[in-house]
């Protein structure tokens, strides 16, 4: 492997490693290894989050008539993770862990309305101060004042609409300063802005984080993609039916319209995503890039498009805790288009990007680097994983924690509300309360024991 | 209203497959029709039955005001009863309230209209009935224009944030 080539991790041993020089203030000493004498060759990395992305609604996923080849295509010259999920299914609080590492109740911005708690930094930034150029490109969603994030050069993002920007001639804000749009559609100025980034820093390595609007309601897309989709058949959920998007609160949610016509819209916004992922890649390639850079594409939370009567995320359901986590890196992955089964998660970002770049991982770090599960099939990975959802106004989802493990999931709810455990394995579709039956509570009370245990390792 | 929206809500249970796609169209149409139409359609029928004009927008706006009650419960499961109240006024609501204050200013204007054409000393239409149901139509339509980039709906959000977070949503 050339210098100029992703280094391999050698798994948690080198992160104790990382945290031990860390702590003693030898980071830097670390990065100088990896540098080399005279030019830094450490791996560029990409981070690319979208919005709202449920994992099955890809090419590479089986999605019926979706077209995503640039997302295809990652995951055939790439990895892909089949079991990769959020901790918390919503916008603010899953862009907060993807850049921190940590569960909400730890990092703050429990839910879109309340605030990230800047005391823990986020991984660009560690990444400045290693030496890479670092930059934050999209959006932020975070409420509260516009953070400072320190080395990040630059820092763009959009503030209408409480950080939710939109579609089109969105203002955006750079590094404090009001932006005029030069793109009409928000995804396809941040791409240029990333892109113009790249550019820029090509001959060191830098650390990018795209974050895309898209496809998050109200769900425009390109114009060349407007028309897509318009004949398809849907596959609906039986329980679901066309009026959805008018009941329960759905209409504040923005979906005031006929559900086919917004699940169209939604698969139409994807395709736009993926064009501009595409275009992000290939200025990456022409830029010779190709070889050191390391490209994660992933999602701040799935969708329930009529599953459960539902269109919405914060449930602990499937379709709403699976994002796609897609890593292509050229070089670094041994048999490209490998599928990796371990469960991974959104939290789990930081410390794969601060291991690669050979910066150390603060304290505390809930994460662990993906880059074992990259490499070796057999590693492990966890057994079980923890969800949280706190409140968010004003939708009428109750505050949960569940435990996910390869084969169950038991969520606890907030209030009146009773538990519900569900066999992932016979019933992938969550349809079957098993704690309905008294012969699963002995199952139900090692889940229950098990998830009190993650919530005392994660919220001490 | 409430037939309408117990049919609808529980058709689902019956397991009909495909045929609930558009079966819920029955309920689902009436259900909400009855809410954006239902108090002008009641309003009328008050009218016809010799109920004063105020009292009779009072009572239609009754079981709109109802719908909107069983909304907060339904947060009010999930959230204190503060924020569960302060849901009442959402841009939803508002909207729909407005809409039925045009609907039976429309609705008083063409009675007017007929029974001045049918008996000469008729009731007038107004400037003041006439701007009063212009007022709830301006008003609506206020409400969808963003202003700087900002909808309604972040505009209650972020009330909600000053008033039960301390904070605003609002970046600077």
């Amino acid at each position: 492997m050339s210098t100029s080539e992703i280094p391999k991790a050698s798994g948690p041993t080198r992160r104790q490693a990382i945290q031990a020089l860390g702590a003693a203030g030898l980071g830097s000493l670390l990065a100088s290894r990896v540098r080399g004498e005279d030019t830094d060759d450490r791996p560029n990395i990409v981070v690319v989050l979208s919005d709202d992305h449920r994992t099955d609604f890809m090419g590479v996923t089986g999605h019926p008539f979706i077209q995503t080849p640039n997302m295809d295509r990652m995951a055939r010259e790439g990895a892909f993770f089949e079991n990769a999920f959020i901790t918390t299914s919503l916008c603010s609080p899953s862009r907060a862990s993807y850049l921190t590492g940590l569960y909400a109740s730890t990092h703050g911005c429990r839910n879109n309305t309340s605030t990230y708690n800047r005391k823990y930094p986020t991984f660009p930034e560690l990444m400045a101060e290693t030496g890479y150029a670092a930059a934050y490109v999209g959006k932020w969603h975070m409420p509260g004042p516009l953070p400072k994030l320190v080395g990040v050069d630059p820092f763009i993002t959009f503030t209408v609409n409480a950080g939710q920007g939109q579609y089109f001639d969105c203002p955006l804000v750079r590094n404090g300063k009001p932006l005029a749009p030069r793109k009409r559609y928000v995804d396809e100025d941040l791409t240029e802005h990333a892109v113009e980034f790249m550019r820029a820093n090509r001959q060191r390595p830098f650390c990018l984080f795209v974050g895309f609007k898209a496809p998050h309601h109200d769900w425009q897309s390109l114009p060349q993609h407007e028309q897509l989709y318009q004949e398809e058949e849907i596959p609906w959920p039986p329980e679901s039916d066309p009026w959805l998007g008018f009941t329960g609160g759905n209409v504040l949610l923005g979906q005031m319209a006929w559900t086919p016509a917004l699940y169209r819209r939604y698969c139409r916004s994807v395709t736009s995503t993926d064009f501009l992922l595409g275009r992000l890649m290939d200025s990456i390639a022409d830029m010779g890039l190709d070889g050191r850079t390391l490209v994660i594409y992933c999602s701040d939370n799935g969708y329930l498009w009529g599953e459960r009567r539902l269109l919405d995320k914060r449930w602990a359901y499937e379709k709403s805790i699976r994002v796609p986590m897609i890593v292509r890196a050229p070089g670094r992955i041994a048999s490209p288009g490998i599928h990796r089964k371990q469960m991974v998660l959104n939290i789990d970002l930081a410390p794969t990007a601060l291991s690669i770049g050979g910066a150390p991982l603060p304290a505390p770090m809930h994460g662990d680097s993906l880059l074992p599960c990259l490499d070796d099939p057999a590693s492990p990975g966890r057994d079980a994983l923890l969800y949280e959802h706190f409140v968010d106004f004003p939708y009428a989802v109750p505050a949960m924690d569940a435990i996910r493990t390869a084969t169950h999931k038991y969520i606890e709810y907030a209030g009146d509300r009773p538990a519900e455990l569900y066999d992932l394995v016979s019933d992938p579709e969550e349809r079957t309360n098993l704690l309905e039956n008294p012969v699963h509570k002995a199952l139900a009370g090692q889940l229950k024991n098990r998830l009190g245990k993650l919530r005392e390792k994660y919220r001490s | 209203m409430a037939v309408s929206g117990l049919l609808y809500f529980n058709l689902w249970r019956l397991g009909l497959g495909s045929t609930l796609r558009w079966l819920s169209a029955l309920p689902a149409l009436a259900y909400g029709g009855s809410i954006i139409f239902g108090p002008s359609f009641a309003y009328h029928r008050l009218r016809r039955m010799g109920i004063a004009q105020s009292g009779a927008v009072a009572l239609a706006l009754l079981p709109l005001l109802l719908w909107m009650i069983k909304e907060a419960l339904r947060l009010s499961s999930v959230f204190p009863p503060g924020p569960s109240f302060y849901y009442l006024f959402n841009p939803l609501h508002i909207g729909i309230a407005l809409g039925a204050l045009g609907q039976m200013g429309m609705v008083e204007i063409g009675r007017r209209h007929f029974q001045v054409r049918r008996q000469a000393n008729g009731p007038a239409v107004t400037r003041a009935l006439v701007a009063a149901t212009l007022l709830p139509w301006a008003l609506l339509l206020a409400m969808q224009v963003p202003d700087q980039g900002v909808s309604s709906y972040f505009r209650f959000l972020s009330g909600y944030s000053r008033l039960f977070e301390g904070h605003s949503l609002e970046y600077k």
